[in-house]
């Protein structure tokens, strides 16, 4: 038929869920309205879904069936927006997953300017990649309180479980809850994905903060997604007696939000908690939490009641005159319904607020370095960020930002005060000596602008970027092992040097450029020390024997600014990767024993040996197979304590920049560098050093060793 | 709450006097002749006596009057790994120091460290304990699931049979699956996908080992993949059921022996004088609670950790493995109606790449496939499973009646057991649910287990001193004697070769407090008396003074007989320690 000739496709489908776990529905003082359309934007979906984004593959493995796949696009499904809730249908399950998942990768796209992508799959020998089209998601994947996203299958697992707690007897017991209706649970587990895709290493382990921070942004997307559904919102405030603004609140709301299933509840308890009189009070920010608290779980909850701070702190701001307004200006409400209008108005600017937030914290990402991220990171990312698009402060936003941290002991490393100024991911000095040296690339980045701005199909634009990466024919991106039957026929060659050689050319102009240029982008650059400091060399073509870097990404970003300015920027992470060898001593100092290339364990290592006071790198092979460890299983051919460390930077380049000037300008340099001894020992402190005190360790080993198979199955067992 | 320990204890205290003297043939007891003033009145010393064959628990306790040995106790007889001819050799031991008779034997709980030497038979194919008259048996009420016994103890080891047989499953099939060449090649191609195997391998391996306290091998698990087979596990349950056994062929005349009389103890039960014939002592029985969320317990909420109660645990796991109690297997929590084969898709469909069934089966889509993913629940139920049977553990307090000094035998209770002690009534008020009334001439004295844990000087640490079987501010922080003295059945070279990376025993940070309030006065299996020679490996904070170390060490004691340890090494074959009741 020939409709599409006729009538544009919808912008939106729509499709009904639950706002709350259904175990959770029953739980809450009111019936609350639980039914929830959401709004997805719209694609062609096979049965499964199977959409452009995702797969809902229901296969359950205990169970050893396969459930038959929902077609949403069948015409009975499309008139009534879906199929109606139920706890019993599988069907809807998929429904429900695929509804919050959407939304939920839709609302990343909207915040970051651009199209997502997963991140790609890694071969065997690590550099060869196969492009993830797809996150699947296995609904009915586990039989415990547990759902994980699996770096390594790029796949989301759910679980369900009984709902009553084990008792001594053997009946089974009534119901059974699945962890795929939740809309939290749905929408915390993508978001890992999403921020796997975004950034592969934060599920390295190398910072108290690394996977704290990955629950904690899951969740606090989690909770603002949750807080844009104006409805429920709506709800919660018609039943608000006393004062409007007070934040307990929504923070109460949070609470409820979370309290459905075991530890996505638990986090919310940050928020505070019920007093003897049964009224909800807020936990009161300590300044020694940030320096105390090392569970990751507890870790993360100090992230999410930061953030959740910063939302209480604008909505109020916003809500003040309406409050106002409503009580004759005392502040305080008269006995009584609210009126429904001021409830929608407060519902609406709070729902407003959150969706604010969620971009927010979104958008941060982008100004975040490509490893070993803490909350300080974070905290100047998200000041960055928000500078860049909304130049003036006039809400004060950034201030109550910075003020929420602060409050929780939180600063960046090596930041002297806490102004707005000195939290800028600034490089004006730093760049300096390197204002024409970017010339270069101008052109280059000029036609990566124009190559990816217009291109829709996201596998094409993975393959585009490689090939921007690596060089070669931007005509022809996609390798021919992948090229898709009856596709578009050969176009002309047009061949670029890529990224990758552009950057290590203009490193390379003599000795005291490498040094100053590894300076800028926290990397080891110089020639001659590239094997005793533990880097190694690159092996490709056109840079054979050079110190091996890698271009870990490159992107385009172009967001519009609530005043309707356009920001262009080009992101760029190098990093490279390098073998420590350390050591800690009975008073709990590390020290750092030498270096190793980590390509090449069997090459032996570089001890660090002080003669008169100088140091030196002696070359060793290591031959003590009893104690040396070179990894699991394998031959040992390290010394203990060997580590591979990480560094690098994001560099940002402003594109208007160089349309105006016509130069390129590095804006920000967001900086780990591989030669930071004190993050090399924190790495050290954090793999060797920390104590495990649970019952798994005692059997299995402490938790971050079990962390090589499934990093969030372990983490999330804490139910 | 006190006894209500039925009319076996009223029996006992009537038959016992008379029998406590046949049992351990000292004829010239003089109990009930106060006048004598050459013999004392009451058991004036106790020898703890422990073996050091290898990773495990057997102890013997020897109560003096006097010169004169009036008791003999025997508390676990078991070994996990090793050359099991160290363990017969205990026995033998046992039998010939103990002149074959032996008043009380203790089987705290069904784990192959303390009970695998009721199995084990000498050249002649003879069980070696047939060779001992054993006078009665004590066991903890989980114990009591025969006819006429305890309805929950019954439900519960019903229930932990068929967790257990559905965790044997579990691992049969993980390790058939991560061993499939399938799945070898689909992590080959991956990256990391190297380590990511080696992972699995060594979490079969701690799985596997962690069922070795059940005696259940390698080769047990790889039968269990067959599904036609059935029966596994049996050995601990028959070394477990040994004197119930015994009994039966002491009836049938199969042996010749006599009937040896089997007590099962409750939380506040107390075995006084009167029970057992011997003055001057109580025997008070802590654990394991009647309490089922208490027996499951494996870990203090209050200690911040990643691994908190169930770990996610929940009852459709082993459901789908061993079906519910009909053993009807759970398929799926959906109706059928909307399972589907893959008859459903027509040709067409099949042949498209998106098709979700394609994407599943599709060679192309292997290295995605979950099929071994829920079975990593395994390694929750194996720990659950293991935590609960050591909270089984019979844990007795033995106490000298005149200076109120308390030797602490915990088994392996782990935290569940622990905080039943001191557990209150209810959450305001301080009384614990667990309390003792105690006659002591013509008034009844109450005993509270904070009462035991302060007066304690002797304290078998659980567990091997692993982190979760020695409760901290219920426990051994209110362990303030400053005579307290320790004794480890660990052999630390046994547990670094056990589990992923070696189990974590002793647990360091827990050996350390233990040294600081020993003052270093702690004997190991492995290692002996720690301060015998000198003090250079107790920590500054835990160092004895010279008087104190010479002191312990003449209390100290050691077998004359070597044998060689897993690693190597000479020790004897056991350490003991002189316990002065004044």
């Amino acid at each position: 038929m020939p409709s599409e000739n006729i009538t544009t496709k919808p912008a939106f489908r729509k499709l009904r869920a639950y706002a709350f776990d259904p175990s959770l529905s029953v739980q809450l003082d009111t019936a609350m309205l639980n039914n929830l359309v959401y709004k997805v934007a719209w694609e062609t979906l096979l049965p499964g879904p199977v959409g452009d984004y995702i797969e809902i593959v229901d296969w359950d493995p205990s169970s050893k069936c396969f459930y038959k796949p929902v077609n949403l696009d069948d015409p009975v499904f499309l008139a009534q927006e879906g199929l109606a809730p139920s706890e019993s249908n599988p069907m809807f399950h998929q429904q429900m997953v695929y509804a919050v998942a959407m939304t939920t990768i839709k609302n990343f796209e909207k915040a970051l300017g651009r199209t997502i992508s997963w991140s790609p799959r890694r071969k065997a020998n690590g550099f060869a990649v196969d492009y993830v089209h797809r996150l699947r998601i296995y609904p009915h994947a586990l039989r415990e309180a547990n759902a994980y996203y699996s770096p390594i299958k790029k796949s989301v697992l759910f679980g369900y479980f009984s709902a009553a707690p084990e008792s001594p007897g053997l009946l089974m017991p009534g119901g059974t809850v699945y962890t795929c209706l939740s809309h939290d649970i749905i929408a915390h587990e993508i978001t890992h994905a999403l921020l796997d895709g975004m950034h592969r290493r934060y599920v390295e382990a190398t910072h108290l903060d690394s996977l704290a921070f990955h629950e904690a942004f899951a969740d606090i997307v989690a909770l603002f997604q949750h807080f844009t559904f104006q409805d429920i919102l709506y709800e919660q405030i018609a039943r608000t007696r006393g004062n409007l603004a007070s934040q307990n609140l929504l923070g109460e709301l949070a609470q409820q939000f979370g309290k459905a299933i075991g530890h996505y509840g638990s986090l919310r308890d940050a928020l505070g908690g019920y007093d003897k009189n049964n009224k909800w009070q807020p936990i009161q920010a300590n300044t020694k939490d940030y320096q105390t608290i090392t569970e990751p779980h507890e870790r993360g909850s100090i992230l999410v009641s930061t953030i959740f701070d910063l939302f209480i702190n604008i909505y109020s701001r916003r809500v003040a005159d309406l409050s106002r307004i409503a009580s004759g200006g005392t502040g305080i409400l008269p006995e009584g319904s609210l009126h429904p209008d001021l409830v929608t108005r407060m519902a609406h600017e709070a729902s407003k607020t959150a969706g604010h937030v969620l971009n927010m914290c979104v958008r941060a990402l982008d100004y975040c370095p490509p490893m070993d991220i803490n909350y300080g990171d974070y905290l100047r990312a998200l000041v960055t960020a928000d500078y860049d698009l909304v130049e003036d402060d006039d809400k004060d936003y950034r201030i109550a930002l910075i003020e929420s941290f602060q409050k929780r002991g939180i600063y960046p490393d090596s930041i002297r005060n806490m102004s707005v100024e000195s939290l800028l991911c600034k490089t004006e000095e730093d760049t300096e000596q390197f204002e024409d040296k970017f010339s270069d690339l101008i052109e280059f980045f000029k036609l990566f602008k124009e190559k990816v701005s217009y291109i829709p199909d996201r596998e094409e634009l993975f393959w585009l970027t490689n090939v921007f990466i690596a060089g070669g024919d931007i005509n022809n991106p996609i390798p021919r092992t992948e090229k898709k039957n009856g596709e578009a026929p050969k176009q002309p060659a047009h061949n670029v040097m890529g990224l990758h050689q552009r950057l290590l050319q203009l490193s390379q102009k003599g000795k005291e450029h490498a040094a100053a240029f590894g300076e800028l982008t926290g990397l080891i650059l110089d020639n001659e020390i590239a094997d005793q400091r533990g880097i190694g060399r690159s092996n490709v073509s056109y840079a054979k024997g050079l110190p091996s870097i890698e271009v870990h990404n490159l992107k385009l970003a172009s967001r519009v600014g609530p005043d309707g300015n356009v920001v262009n920027q080009i992101l760029v992470t190098i990093t490279q990767r390098r073998g420590v060898v350390g050591e800690m001593d009975e008073y709990g100092n590390v020290h750092i024993n030498g270096f190793f290339v980590p390509s090449n364990p069997r090459g032996g290592w570089y001890e660090l040996v002080k003669t008169n006071g100088k140091e030196e790198l002696i070359k060793k092979i290591y031959e003590n197979k009893d104690t040396g460890s070179e990894g699991p299983g394998s031959e040992k051919v390290l010394p203990e304590g060997w580590f591979i460390f990480r560094g690098g930077s994001t560099l940002i380049f402003d594109l208007n920049y160089a349309f105006s000037k016509d130069n390129v300008k590095l804006k920000y340099v967001i900086r780990k560098s591989i030669t930071d001894e004190i993050r090399m020992k924190r790495q050290f402190r954090m793999m060797f050093g920390l104590p495990d005190h649970s019952l798994n360790a005692t059997y299995f080993g402490p938790a971050k060793t079990n962390l090589e198979a499934e990093p969030f199955a372990i983490i999330h067992k804490a139910l | 709450m006190a006894t209500k320990k039925k009319a076996a204890v009223k029996k006992k205290t009537v038959k016992k006097k008379t029998k406590i003297k046949s049992a351990s043939g000292k004829k010239k007891q003089t109990v009930s002749q106060p006048g004598q003033l050459a013999v004392p009145a009451k058991v004036t010393d106790i020898t703890v006596r422990m073996y050091a064959h290898g990773f495990g628990d057997c102890f013997v306790l020897f109560f003096h009057l006097g010169p004169a040995v009036v008791y003999k106790m025997v508390i676990d007889c078991g070994m996990l790994t090793g050359d099991n001819e160290r363990l017969k050799d205990a026995i033998k031991d046992i039998a010939k120091d103990c002149e074959n008779e032996i008043d009380v034997v203790v089987q705290t709980h069904q784990h192959k460290d303390h009970i695998s030497g009721f199995n084990l038979r000498d050249e002649g194919k003879e069980l070696l304990w047939d060779k001992i008259n054993v006078g009665e048996a004590w066991l903890a009420w989980t114990e009591n699931t025969g006819k006429g016994g305890d309805e929950l103890a019954r439900q519960l080891q019903k229930k932990h049979e068929k967790k257990k047989m559905a965790l044997i499953h579990a691992v049969a099939l993980y390790k058939q699956h991560i061993t499939s060449q399938r799945h070898i090649d689909t992590l080959k191609d991956t990256y990391t996908g190297g380590i990511y195997h080696s992972a699995q391998q060594r979490y079969t391996d701690a799985l596997q080992q962690l069922l070795e306290f059940d005696d259940i091998g390698r080769t047990e698990v790889d039968r269990a993949a067959q599904p036609a087979e059935t029966g596994f596990g049996l050995t601990m349950k028959e070394a477990m059921a040994y004197f119930l056994d015994r009994n039966q062929r002491v009836k049938e005349k199969k042996l010749d022996k006599e009937i040896t009389e089997i007590s099962y103890w409750e939380p506040g039960e107390l075995a006084d004088e009167n029970a057992t014939g011997l003055p001057g002592i109580n025997f008070y029985f802590m654990g394991p609670p009647k309490n089922y969320d208490r027996l499951k317990q494996m870990e203090d909420k209050t200690h911040a950790e990643m691994y908190v109660t169930d770990m996610g645990l929940s009852d459709n796991f082993y459901m789908a493995l061993e079906g519910d109690e009909d053993g009807e297997v759970e398929i799926s929590p959906f109706h059928p109606k909307f399972i589907c084969q893959k008859s459903h898709f027509s040709p067409r469909e099949l042949s498209d790449k998106d098709n979700v069934w394609t994407l599943y089966y599709d060679k192309k889509h292997y290295w995605r496939e979950i099929d071994t993913d829920w079975l990593n629940n395994a390694g929750a139920l194996a720990l659950a499973l293991d935590s609960y049977t050591n909270n089984t553990s019979l844990v007795i307090a033995i106490e000298f009646t005149e200076s109120k000094k308390v030797l602490l035998f915990v088994a392996d209770a782990q935290i569940g057991n622990w905080i039943s002690w001191t557990e209150p009534v209810d959450e305001s008020s301080d009384e614990p649910k667990l309390k003792w009334m105690v006659k002591e001439g013509t008034r009844m004295r109450e005993v509270r287990a904070t009462d035991l844990l302060q007066r304690t000087v002797f304290y078998k640490v659980g567990h091997h001193a692993s982190h979760n079987a020695t409760g901290r501010k219920n426990g051994l922080e209110l362990m303030n004697s400053g005579e307290l003295v320790a004794m480890i059945p660990v052999d630390e070279a046994v547990a670094k070769k056990q589990g992923k990376k070696g189990w974590k025993m002793p647990a360091k940070d827990l050996y350390t407090r233990l040294m600081e309030k020993t003052k270093g006065r702690i004997i190991r299996v492995d290692e002996g008396n720690l301060i015998k020679t000198d003090t250079s490996k107790i920590p500054d904070i835990a160092k004895p003074t010279e008087k104190q170390r010479g002191d312990f060490n003449k209390q100290v004691n050691e077998s004359k007989i070597l044998v060689t340890g897993d690693d190597g090494t000479r020790r004897p074959l056991y350490w003991e320690y002189k316990i002065n009741g004044e």
